[in-house]
């Protein structure tokens, strides 16, 4: 199995040395590009290169910017002791485009990776005789599934972002770009979901491979996932049915809560992950140090928001308790530490040289309930109880929490709020509040007021009330040094330019 | 700009490389780059003067003004920045062609009060006053409003801001659509101006509060009620207010008149409050003679007086948050959505259980249910201790001491000079009023348990007697002789009801013996820190400091009885948290002997 692994680790080795931290697009003249795509093992180890990337090798790697991008503005997390001015300022409502946490820098590494392979493997077809043209069409998958999960989440982090589909291999492609229209964004990541999903193998030869690497299913969840941004319902409830009929996964039982945590945060790679990023003992993630109270915390749970999702009931029973509240999302006894990360079990702590939770980008539960959304968007609003009852009672969710109605009114309050009980902390939240938000030009603008009354220092309440009525607001300033190296072709999201 | 900028660049250049070839003859090692200035960083003054489209207008009023010097000289300030179009206007306004016209010491004040002698980013903007005054002593605010599809900065509600944060080498210009006017009116003129709030007015000249708030500096914090509100709540007249709030009066002017302690209900003592201010202070010190008023945000409402009291929530009253934090000359004017009133209230006992703190009740399994938990400094909003790395300890049940504490849970602190130096608890609400004060607590007999003994305080004084977790008592002992000492027996433990103690051959039953086994009364300790004359109806401070003792203070309960009320009885029921009388224990005793009785 630890071929995947080392492959990982020496792509990364590699591509770390070669980038140079100019631009977005990273010109690889420093490898010998000529010595390399000689082998069917050159492009493997290229395309494993491209996840790892997801871990490190640039200022801001995607295994952060997931959580950063898609919590920080929210209203689940809360700034705790060691809190970093960048989350600061996003907290207050002041975003400026010198945040070091807007840097988008890691998510083109990982584009023009994938672009690079996509280039450079046809190639190989004519040094390597082994390799063959059907081989090379699974990876080419592969890479048109990234890319689009790249620029899914630019899309939604910024709004319009250039969108680059060349390799920049040598300095002199090193290109000024323009932003991309979200039309023009959306198409290509739908275009190439497509192809992705005609080319990409439906498994490979072991676990951690199926959930670690992007596999049929996870490119028919991520078009759910984009369905649900264009309210395209029924495509997205279709492509949700790909992977349910499959039957290829399942939720891990919560009835014995201490299992399910383990099982499903704790080892990782369980029958309910979909796509995981990996980590592991050679390569602990970032999120133990984030959130450990015992190194002085970054982040900790939203006091307020969790009593929200998780209303107390002093005389409830623990057992009574939903298994995914106290001791799983959050731990309150712990100062309320985002305790999905931290935890070895529902009680204690693990050490840090054991920080290695995966991310889980998508699971099985994300699937249920985001056709639950498809569906009660298209007015069928019984079926979709039925699919939020799944989660919720494997979730041993109390019934204080349960909402009957099936109007699509209701029922988005009650799926963003089960979703946000369900995905605590995975990076889901800001996403899901915006998505049902801007529906109908904006009609649930009260989902993102609730959050900032929830999230919002008092001093600085009205300020953020005002700032999201705006909806480019919605939406992060590009970074000023990407700014200064677009020059003049890349624009600011006109918000963030206070001048006349 | 950049042109002139780069076209001086060039030259020194030039200079500096003229000097370079000279150098080497005169002094070889000295650096070639030399220059007369330290930067050729912008100065406030500078920027203005290198923009003359923007602020051409601007340069002129400050030399006329003689304030140009200072923004070309080091320092940091932080300059509302005018444009041409805003003084335009302004000049318009006043019916004046040209900055000339307008007299030198009113463009002084205009000055003084677009300058903040400090650095502020628009980063530091909160929905209220900016945290340093301008020259002038006034804070300006800020607020941020979606108009228009647009989102914009405001100062002082009107003036916008065109183009915030230019930093330059003396501080900060933010760029302001408008001028920012001076506001010299009092607070007395400028609600007499406003014109709606007559009423308000009226019951300030009549009670003679007008006058203070017209020529005293202050400053004055006003919570002003419109007569809109006033009809709301069926007052047409300021007749018909008085009637209502005072009717057998005749002198309004004497401060124990109930008018003049209504109007001085509505002015905050010699502060200037802004709405975030209050929010953070939680409470405010009214000019009626000690009383308070509080401030609490429920989600986007300020509200004053929603409190809960004595177990019940009062609901508040709403401030308009949108017409509030209006400088005056003299402070600063909040308006009212309804109005409110001195609320009478004579003091009560408190019996305050301490391990009654909101984060601990919402923790499931945590809040009175066997175990222990840690608390680190920060996560009680209500308790704060020594040490930003110290913990303290939330603890139900436990073998052998179970049934005594109320409700069988503590606050464990190991409060000592060399751990917790000293832990501060705030009080619920209590009425103004004297009382004495017991802290009860779970102690060990003797010094071989080394628990901890410890200065007690009220409000940072000192009371006179130390407390001391040592001391145990004993069933036998007349209560009012412990009483005397300083100690008492404060809790009744239902489980205690069967027992009996022999005593010189004879068997006393637990009516006999202080009400409670001689197990829980050699621990469960109430001991009298003093006597406290609480001056304000509010929630006060309570301060433990540690003077000796390696192990814990075992807090359970502190007692605030009114000193004239008897302190032994009630006592609280350890079960239910109920208070129970002697005469109830009897009635449950004789039953429980009948039941005894009859088997």
């Amino acid at each position: 199995m630890n071929r995947f692994k080392l492959y990982a680790l020496m792509m990364i080795a590699v591509v770390m040395g070669a980038c140079s931290d100019w631009l977005n697009l990273e010109p690889e003249n420093g490898i010998t590009v000529d010595d390399f795509w000689q082998s069917e093992q050159d492009v493997h180890a290229a395309v494993m290169g491209c996840y790892a990337s997801l871990l490190g090798g640039s200022t801001h790697p995607m295994a952060e910017a997931v959580f950063n991008w898609g919590e920080l503005r929210a209203d689940m997390v809360a700034p705790y002791r060691a809190i970093i001015s960048d989350y600061f300022q996003i907290n207050q409502s002041e975003i400026t485009p010198d945040n070091g946490l807007v840097r988008w820098n890691g998510a083109y590494f990982t584009i023009n990776l994938c672009n690079t392979v996509l280039e450079k493997a046809p190639g190989v077809l004519d040094v390597d005789a082994a390799f063959s043209g059907e081989k090379l069409s699974q990876y080419r998958g592969e890479m048109l599934g990234l890319r689009a999960l790249m620029y899914f989440y630019l899309v939604r982090t910024f709004g319009e972002v250039p969108l680059n589909l060349v390799a920049t291999t040598s300095d002199s492609r090193v290109e000024r770009q323009a932003k991309a229209s979200q039309t023009d964004l959306y198409n290509q990541i739908l275009a190439d979901l497509e192809e992705a999903a005609r080319l990409i193998p439906r498994s490979y030869s072991s676990v951690e491979e199926n959930k670690g690497r992007l596999t049929w299913y996870t490119i028919k969840t991520i078009q759910a996932d984009v369905y649900l941004w264009l309210d395209k319902f029924d495509e997205a409830a279709e492509a949700c049915d790909a992977v349910i009929d499959s039957e290829q996964f399942s939720l891990v039982s919560g009835v014995d809560r201490d299992a399910w945590f383990r099982r499903l945060f704790v080892d990782g790679n369980s029958p309910e992950g979909i796509f995981e990023i990996q980590f592991s003992q050679e390569r602990l993630n970032p999120y133990f140090n984030w959130f450990s109270s015992t190194g002085g915390a970054n982040y900790r749970a939203n006091v307020e928001t969790m009593e929200y999702l998780f209303p107390v009931n002093i005389m409830a029973l623990p057992e009574d308790a939903d298994i995914r509240s106290d001791g799983a999302a959050y731990r309150s006894s712990d100062s309320y530490s985002i305790w999905k990360y931290l935890g070895a079990d529902r009680f204690t702590a693990k050490p840090s040289n054991e920080a290695t939770s995966n991310w889980i980008v998508y699971r099985y539960a994300d699937v249920l309930l985001m056709k639950a959304e498809a569906l009660a968007n298209l007015n069928k609003g019984a079926q979709a109880q039925e699919l939020i009852e799944r989660v919720r009672k494997r979730g041993n969710a109390p019934s204080d929490t349960r909402v009957t109605a099936t109007d699509q009114h209701s029922l988005t309050t009650y799926i963003v709020d089960e979703r946000a009980r369900e995905f605590a902390f995975e990076g889901k939240r800001w996403f899901d509040l915006l998505r049902n938000a801007k529906r109908n030009n904006y009609q649930r603008q009260d989902l993102i007021t609730d959050m900032v009354l929830r999230s919002s220092p008092p001093e600085k309440l009205e300020s953020a009330l005002s700032k999201y009525q705006d909806p480019r607001f919605h939406y992060f300033p590009i970074h000023k040094d990407e700014i200064e190296a677009g020059f003049p072709l890349l624009e600011q999201n006109s918000f963030y330019v206070v001048s006349e | 700009m950049n042109k002139i900028k780069n076209k001086k660049f060039r030259w020194v250049s030039v200079a500096v490389f003229a000097l370079a070839l000279w150098l080497p003859l005169l002094q070889s090692c000295d650096d070639p780059d030399l220059q007369e200035r330290t930067n050729f960083q912008e100065l406030i003054g500078e920027y203005l003067e290198n923009n003359p489209e923007d602020y051409s207008m601007l340069v002129d009023l400050l030399y006329r003004a003689e304030s140009m010097s200072f923004l070309k000289a080091y320092g940091g300030y932080t300059l509302l920045a005018p444009d041409n179009q805003a003084l335009s206007a302004w000049l318009a306004e006043k019916g004046l062609s040209s900055v000339e016209d307008v007299p030198v010491a009113e463009l002084k004040d205009l000055v003084r009060y677009h300058v903040i002698r400090d650095t502020i980013s628009s980063m530091e903007f909160v929905d209220g006053r900016l945290k340093t005054t301008n020259m002038f002593g006034h804070y300006v605010t800020t607020g941020t409003y979606y108009e228009d599809n647009q989102t914009l900065v405001k100062l002082n509600k009107y003036a916008p801001i065109v183009e915030q944060d230019v930093r330059l080498a003396n501080g900060i210009v933010h760029r302001i659509g408008a001028v920012v006017q001076p506001e010299l009116e009092s607070a007395a003129e400028a609600l007499d101006n406003d014109g709606r709030f007559s009423i308000f007015v009226e019951a300030l000249r009549q009670t003679g509060w007008y006058d203070s708030l017209h020529s005293v500096v202050g400053p004055h914090t006003v919570f002003a009620v419109p007569d809109a509100v006033y009809q709301e709540e069926g007052f047409s007249t300021f007749e018909e207010l008085l009637e209502d709030v005072a009717p057998e009066t005749t002198n309004l002017t004497d401060t124990l008149n109930d008018m003049n302690r209504y109007v001085a209900y509505h002015i905050l003592d010699n502060s200037i409050r802004y709405i975030t201010d209050l929010i953070s202070d939680r409470v405010g010190l009214t000019r009626t003679h000690n009383e308070v008023l509080t401030i609490r945000m429920d989600g986007t409402k300020v509200l004053v007086n929603d409190d809960v009291f004595a177990g019940i929530h009062e609901p508040g009253f709403e401030v308009d948050r949108p017409a509030s934090d209006r400088t005056v000359l003299n402070g600063v004017v909040h308006e009212m959505k309804a109005d409110f009133r001195i609320k009478e209230r004579f003091p009560f006992a408190v019996y305050w259980d301490v391990a009654e703190q909101i984060e601990i009740m919402k923790m499931p399994g945590v809040f009175r249910r066997p175990g222990w938990v840690t608390l680190a400094n920060g996560q009680l909003e209500k308790v704060r201790w020594y040490g930003e790395n110290n913990t303290i300890s939330y603890g139900a049940g436990l073998s052998g001491a179970e049934g005594w504490h109320v409700y069988d849970d503590r606050l464990d602190v190991n409060l000592r000079p060399e751990v917790v130096q000293w832990i501060e608890f705030d009080t619920p609400i209590l009425v103004a009023g004297e009382y004495k004060m017991w802290v009860c607590t779970r102690n060990v007999w003797g010094d071989n348990n080394r628990k901890a003994i410890y200065y007690a305080y009220f409000n940072d004084e000192v009371f006179p007697n130390i407390i001391n977790n040592r001391m145990t008592l004993n069933n036998l002992t007349p209560e009012d002789q412990l009483e005397s000492e300083g100690f008492k027996l404060y809790g009744w433990n239902p489980g205690d009801i069967g027992h009996t103690r022999e005593v010189d051959g004879e068997v006393r039953n637990i009516t006999q013996l202080n009400y409670m086994d001689n197990s829980g009364a050699s621990r469960m300790t109430g001991q009298l820190a003093g006597v406290v004359n609480i001056e304000t109806t509010g929630s006060h401070r309570v301060k433990f400091v540690g003077i000796t003792g390696t192990n814990g203070a075992w807090f359970d309960m502190i007692h605030f009885i009114p000193v004239e009320e008897n302190q032994l009885w009630p006592r609280v029921n350890t079960k239910t948290g109920a208070l129970v009388t002697k005469e109830e224990i009897n009635a449950a005793y004789q039953e429980y002997a009948a039941s005894q009785t009859g088997d």
